[in-house]
């Protein structure tokens, strides 16, 4: 027992000793930051979550903690497009980097994965965009800021019968991705409910992208008022231009994954509706400061998923300093606390739970320009 | 009930006395370093052999780690490649080959269930029989879905972006360890091309691995002893094994020395904390073709339990080894020191005054030769002694008997009734006795040396110089007589002088003693006074009764006078001339009266009606007598005490005594007058100097104090000495018997009295009387008598005083009663016996020829006499009333007034007869 004592005084004194010797450097609190830095999604979801990130924590600067100053040090892990890719840089980033938080992935498919790692290692966890309920379903420790598939899926259903008037519609989707098979189910339930027809459900895989002019002949023939494609940027860039040249005369809907700012293909005068996490032109003063921030730093305007990772970080600090520890409970308590945040993506309250209780927005897209026309409740 | 040992108690001292000894012998200096020594090689030597096989044991250890350590990496390799090797073997059957591309989802018709059903069934065997799989699954071509698996929850399932899907659609394919997207866990994932019998892939049958499997297959300890374990770390630091996976310790992974040198690719071994924190002999190992280390550890506690083995044993021989060592030294080293503390013990001894020790001579060495001329010089040291002693002790012998004797001669000197002093030729004091310094109040010590007159009155020492002188001048014996005035008293002396000389010298000085004949004088006079003083005693003795016979008979005579004169005075007119006559008659008799009690007072046989009351208020009700008794021109001053003074005692002796030193001390003033005071007080027994007193009181808790103090012409000693003598008087007018009476009645009372006087100044009288807690009975009110009409009844009046008979026959007669008359108690008896009923009360005298009153009262109550009896005496109550018992009885003291009598009647005769 004695020398368990002194064992333990000695490892004691040495803890003392190493802080008293490096006085100069202040402690860290690391935060994992995962996201697809390279490939396909750099430009529309890598690039805008590092700049979201270093934005916030450039605001926040030093973080108080238990009356102690804390740097910030961002850490970021690429990952392949793989669920098992991005377990293995959150794990790598958990166990190697030991980092206290993990901010991302921002896609639902990566997100699954790495929430289950995250849940096992008791790490708290923040994805700003997946919009999955399975990210979040029966875990402590991760959250999101997103609203939910099914909720889009159905406020697109309700806005295309109520505000479109469809009375038909169809749906061609990705059904090797939950994201699109989610929306895509939902929104036939929905549409179906408030008295429309779905006159096309078409799905095709991943594997086949290009290879989806089958399916839209048929979804000519049945002629429908409103056609949802529930899918990737990459992906719809290659079917818009496909379904104005197949002469699909249908309004066109689009979910959160849509991204403005890459779908130049979309033809002059041609409209589509989409639903969005981040409504740049309904401004409040945070959202202006983020924009303002945004533009100087980087040069141009921000996307959604900057501005979503923008508050995620906001929201893991904010907890920290008030949680007074880097303990996982602790700051899992605080975050599950979170009430009122004003955020760059509008006000944030988490009530306890894992999911923010959120509006959705839809908005006009048209000649590149996006104009709220519609926010919904859940 | 014992109290605890302290056990502390007996460690203390021995604590304590260690250091000590250390300090104090050679022997236990010795014996304890050798001691030291031997511990520390011993402990040195197990230290090191300790080292020594820790080393060899750490080396071996690792070693045979290490081999295990490949010989479990051969073995997983073995593992991976024949699951590997089964899966393919699984993926080239016909039947599977033939189906897999008609997987459909889901199954339509009845050849697609069909279908489904065979496919499931092979997977299900191949899992159960041949794979260690979790689970074993066919994925479409197209889409990645899982078109049929072991786990029916799984199928419809996408994989169409995983690694193993993307590979095992052209090669077979060992996706090493990821975390599960399903549940985090690590997995290892093995996938093969299902090829049709076109050789075109048309699925992919893959299989997540058992990883408990592996867990079981490292468990297996080949020489790992008790806590040996093996275990494998994937490169992102987590445990592959299920059941180390997930540890809440191990939750951010596994961060060991071993498992950091394993997944920086090298190999190695060495000694570190493990995960658990223990401390741990390892051998560690990267598997490059699996990316996972593979560490081997055994607890260093059981790796090093052998040294400790063999140090236990190597201690407890050394330590045995050494006590024994020290032993033999213990015993070498007394050998050697045994002969010095002899001789250190005979010095000690001789030191300690015993001469008689002797060194002993065990050894011819050194020690030896030191014994023996040790015993040598003890030797000479006791035989100076011997001479020392005897010396000593004749000097001791002689100094006694001169002290003996100077003891006798002072005793002589001192308790001699003479005087004795010794002067040397000069005539200078050379020794005085204690009466020498009890008459002249000089010590010895004050007049050795000193001449007389320097120290004595003229006539001393004019006396005891010339004796002096004489006796020097060469007279053997000088005789003188001589008067000294000394302490203001003349005193007679006798001196003998006498020169003192050493036979055949000159004197050295001169002897005197002086004979006190004062002494004897004096005692011849004390002789004769008293005898003087017996004779005066029985003088008063037979006074005493003298005046108790005088008394009775006056009494009776006086009676009759007073009887007589009030008769007399009722008769007279008021205006008549008589009667200033007749009442001067009756003072008269009253003061003889007063005179005669006075007389009984004296003589101890006054009438003593004891009772409790106030001193205070007795002076109070005083106070118009006293004004009376005391010559205008004396001032009175009362100084009583505030509360009431109980006393038991008979209050108007009391008052008489009161009486009697106020006019005692207003007649000390004198015609020019002056101030009496008065005091009374009450004193705590403990407050009084009783020595004072002239005898002491009887014991009390309190003393009720009555001063009565004069400023009047005082008393000599010589009268103070007297002024309680009966009939002695400075007064011309007194009868010299008022002080007297007042001894007599303080004395009786318990009391004690004494005197102070200056002449000149005044005189003070201090009476103490014992104080009683009890309270004063009230006097009750007297109520004036109603003038009553005649009384009626019949008296019967015994009184053999034919005067005193008539004188109040005629008063009871006046008065209304019919009266019997009887001259003795005879005769009374008779009356009463032939008149009894008739009789209402008695009148009877006490001393009667015949027979007495006491007897006859004894005999008319035996008659049946009811009626109430007054006795009447000359004599006082207390000695008379004792032979008279029973019945309604009452004394009335003679000589009496009529109204005095006829009150008495009517009072009994109310009480014995309330209905008469």
């Amino acid at each position: 027992v004695t020398s368990h004592r002194l064992a333990r005084l000695a490892a004691s004194l040495l803890v003392l000793a190493v802080p008293a010797c490096r006085a100069g450097a202040p402690p860290e609190i690391r935060i994992g930051v995962l996201a697809t830095y390279t490939g396909p999604y750099a430009e529309v979801s890598g690039i805008p979550t590092r700049h979201g990130a270093q934005l916030a924590v450039s605001q926040a600067g030093d973080v108080d903690v238990g009356g102690h100053r804390y740097r910030v040090t961002l850490i970021e892990r690429d990952f392949p497009d793989r669920g098992d890719a991005a377990a293995s840089a959150a794990r790598a980033l958990i166990n190697q980097d030991q980092v206290a938080v993990l901010i991302g992935p921002q896609f639902s498919r990566h997100a699954v994965p790495v929430a289950v790692v995250a849940e096992n290692a008791h790490v708290p966890m923040i994805s700003p965009m997946s919009s999955s309920p399975a990210t979040t379903a029966g875990k402590r420790f991760v959250f999101r800021l997103a609203f939910l598939d099914d909720v889009q899926g159905s406020v697109l259903a309700r806005f295309a019968t109520e505000d479109l008037r469809a009375r038909t519609g169809a749906v061609l989707y990705d059904v090797t991705s939950e994201y699109s098979r989610v929306l895509a189910e939902r929104f036939r339930d929905a549409f179906t409910a408030h008295g429309g027809r779905v006159v096309a459900f078409e799905p095709y895989t991943a594997d086949r992208v290009q290879d989806v002019t089958a399916q839209l002949e048929r979804i000519r023939a049945a002629a429908p008022d409103v056609l949802l494609l529930p899918n990737f940027p990459d992906a719809v860039a290659q079917h818009v231009p496909l379904i104005v040249r197949l002469g699909v005369r249908a309004t066109l809907l689009g979910s959160d994954s849509w991204d403005p700012l890459t779908l130049p293909q979309l033809p002059p005068g041609q409209e589509a509706f989409v639903t969005g996490q981040w409504r740049p032109d309904v401004p409040s003063a945070a959202a202006t400061r983020f924009t303002d921030l945004h533009r100087r730093m980087y040069g141009e305007a921000p996307r959604a998923t900057a501005a979503m990772t923008y508050d995620a970080v906001g929201v893991v600090l904010a907890a920290i300093r008030r949680a007074g520890s880097l303990d996982p409970e602790a700051v899992r308590n605080a975050i599950a606390a979170t009430q009122g945040y004003a955020g760059a993506s509008g006000t944030l309250d988490f009530g306890g739970r894992g999911d923010p209780r959120r509006e959705v927005a839809v908005a006009r897209l048209r000649d590149g320009a996006l104009a709220t026309v519609r926010v919904m409740q859940p | 009930v014992t109290t605890p040992p302290r056990a502390a108690g007996p460690l203390r001292r021995l604590v304590r006395a260690v250091p000590r000894r250390l300090a104090e012998s050679l022997l236990v200096r010795l014996a304890s370093s050798f001691l030291t020594l031997a511990l520390i090689t011993v402990v040195l030597l197990a230290i090191a052999a300790y080292a020594n096989a820790r080393a060899t044991l750490r080396d071996d250890t690792l070693e045979r780690l290490r081999t295990v350590a490949v010989v479990k990496e051969d073995e997983l390799n073995r593992w991976i490649d024949e699951q590997r090797a089964d899966l393919v073997f699984i993926a080239s059957l016909p039947a599977l080959r033939s189906e897999a591309g008609r997987l459909e989802t889901p199954p339509e018709g009845p050849a697609g269930t069909a279908v489904h059903g065979q496919v499931q069934d092979l997977l299900d065997s191949a899992k159960s029989v041949a794979l260690d799989v979790d689970e074993l699954f066919i994925l479409s071509a197209v889409g990645g879905r899982v078109a049929a698996s072991t786990d029916p929850r799984r199928v419809g399932d996408y994989h169409v972006s995983d690694l193993y899907f993307q590979r095992g659609l052209t090669r077979t394919y060992v996706q090493n360890v990821f975390p599960s997207p399903v549940t985090g866990r690590p997995t290892i994932t093995v996938a093969t091309p299902i090829r049709d019998l076109g050789g075109h892939s048309v699925a992919v049958l893959a299989g997540h691995l058992d990883l408990g499997r592996v867990d079981r297959l490292l468990a297996e300890r080949t020489g790992l002893g008790r806590t040996g374990e093996a275990y494998l770390v994937t490169q992102l630091n987590d445990f592959v094994s299920s059941e180390r996976f997930g540890r809440p310790d191990a939750r951010r992974g596994v961060h060991t020395e071993g498992v950091r040198r394993a997944l920086s690719g090298a190999d190695g071994q060495g000694l570190y904390t493990n995960y658990a924190g223990a401390r741990v002999l390892g051998a560690w190992r990267w598997i490059a073709a699996r990316q996972m280390a593979l560490l081997v550890e055994m607890q260093a506690e059981e790796a090093f339990a052998p040294a400790r083995r063999i140090v236990v044993p190597l201690l407890v021989l050394g330590f045995g080894a050494a006590f024994a060592l020290t032993v033999g030294i213990w015993l070498i080293a007394r050998k050697v020191t045994r002969p010095i503390m002899a001789v250190a013990g005979a010095a000690a001894r001789v030191a300690g005054g015993d001469f008689d020790a002797i060194a002993p001579v065990v050894t011819r060495d050194e020690v030896g030769v030191l014994a023996r001329a040790f015993n040598d010089m003890t030797a000479r040291l006791r035989a100076s002694y011997a001479d020392l002693s005897r010396q000593i002790e004749e000097t001791r012998r002689a100094n006694q008997a001169l002290e003996e004797s100077q003891q006798l001669f002072h005793a002589i000197v001192d308790n001699s009734a003479n005087l004795i002093v010794v002067l040397d030729t000069e005539a200078r004091f050379l020794l005085v006795n204690r009466r020498f310094e009890e008459l002249f109040g000089r010590r010895n010590p004050d007049v050795r040396g000193r001449r007389p007159a320097e120290v004595l009155s003229v006539d001393a020492a004019g006396a005891i110089e010339i004796a002096a002188r004489t006796a020097l001048a060469g007279r053997p014996v000088v005789e003188r007589d001589a008067e000294i005035l000394q302490g203001g008293a003349v005193r007679n002396f006798h001196f003998v002088a006498f020169p003192l000389v050493e036979a055949g010298h000159a004197p050295y000085g001169v002897g005197i003693v002086g004979m006190d004949l004062s002494e004897r004088t004096r005692a011849e006079e004390e002789r004769r006074q008293m005898e003087a003083g017996v004779q005066q005693a029985q003088k008063l003795e037979s006074l005493g009764l003298l005046a108790g016979g005088i008394a009775h008979d006056f009494n009776n005579i006086l009676t009759a006078i007073v009887g007589g004169a009030s008769l007399a005075l009722n008769e007279l007119p008021p205006g008549s001339g008589a009667r200033a006559d007749i009442e001067q008659v009756v003072t008269a008799a009253e003061r003889a009266a007063k005179l005669t009690r006075q007389m009984l007072a004296y003589a101890g046989r006054a009438s003593f009606a004891i009772e409790i009351f106030d001193l205070n208020r007795v002076i109070a009700e005083m106070a118009e007598l006293i004004a009376v008794s005391v010559p205008k021109q004396v001032h009175l001053v009362r100084d009583l005490a505030g509360a009431a003074l109980a006393v038991r005692a008979d209050r108007t002796q009391v008052s008489q005594v009161v009486l009697n030193l106020i006019t005692n001390g207003a007649e000390a003033t004198g015609e020019r007058g002056g101030t009496v005071r008065i005091a009374t007080a009450l004193r705590l027994a403990g407050d009084l100097a009783s020595a004072a007193y002239r005898f002491a009181p009887a014991p009390a808790a309190s003393y009720v104090e009555l001063t009565v103090e004069d400023d009047g012409c005082g008393m000599a000693r010589e009268i103070l000495d007297r002024i309680y003598d009966p009939f002695y008087s400075t007064k011309g007018s007194g009868r010299g018997l008022g002080l007297a009476a007042v001894l007599g009645i303080v004395k009786q009372s318990g009391g004690a009295i004494r005197v102070t006087s200056t002449p000149g100044a005044g005189t003070t009288f201090v009476v103490l009387l014992p104080a009683t807690a009890e309270l004063p009975a009230e006097t009750p009110a007297l109520v004036a008598p109603v003038p009553a009409p005649r009384e009626a009844g019949t008296i019967l009046l015994v009184e053999d005083e034919e005067m005193v008979r008539r004188a109040a026959r005629r008063v009871l007669e006046r008065a209304g009663y019919a009266v019997l008359e009887a001259r003795d108690g005879r005769e009374a008896v008779d009356i009463a016996r032939a008149e009894g009923p008739r009789i209402d009360a008695v009148v009877l005298d006490v001393t009667m020829p015949v027979m007495g009153g006491a007897e006859a009262y004894r005999q008319m109550r035996g008659l049946g006499l009811a009626a109430p009896v007054i006795v009447s005496s000359g004599y006082d109550e207390a000695g008379t009333f004792d032979a008279f018992q029973g019945g309604a009885i009452s004394f009335l003291q003679k000589p009496y007034r009529p109204e005095q009598l006829l009150a008495r009647l009517k009072t009994m005769t109310a009480t014995a007869a309330p209905g008469a």
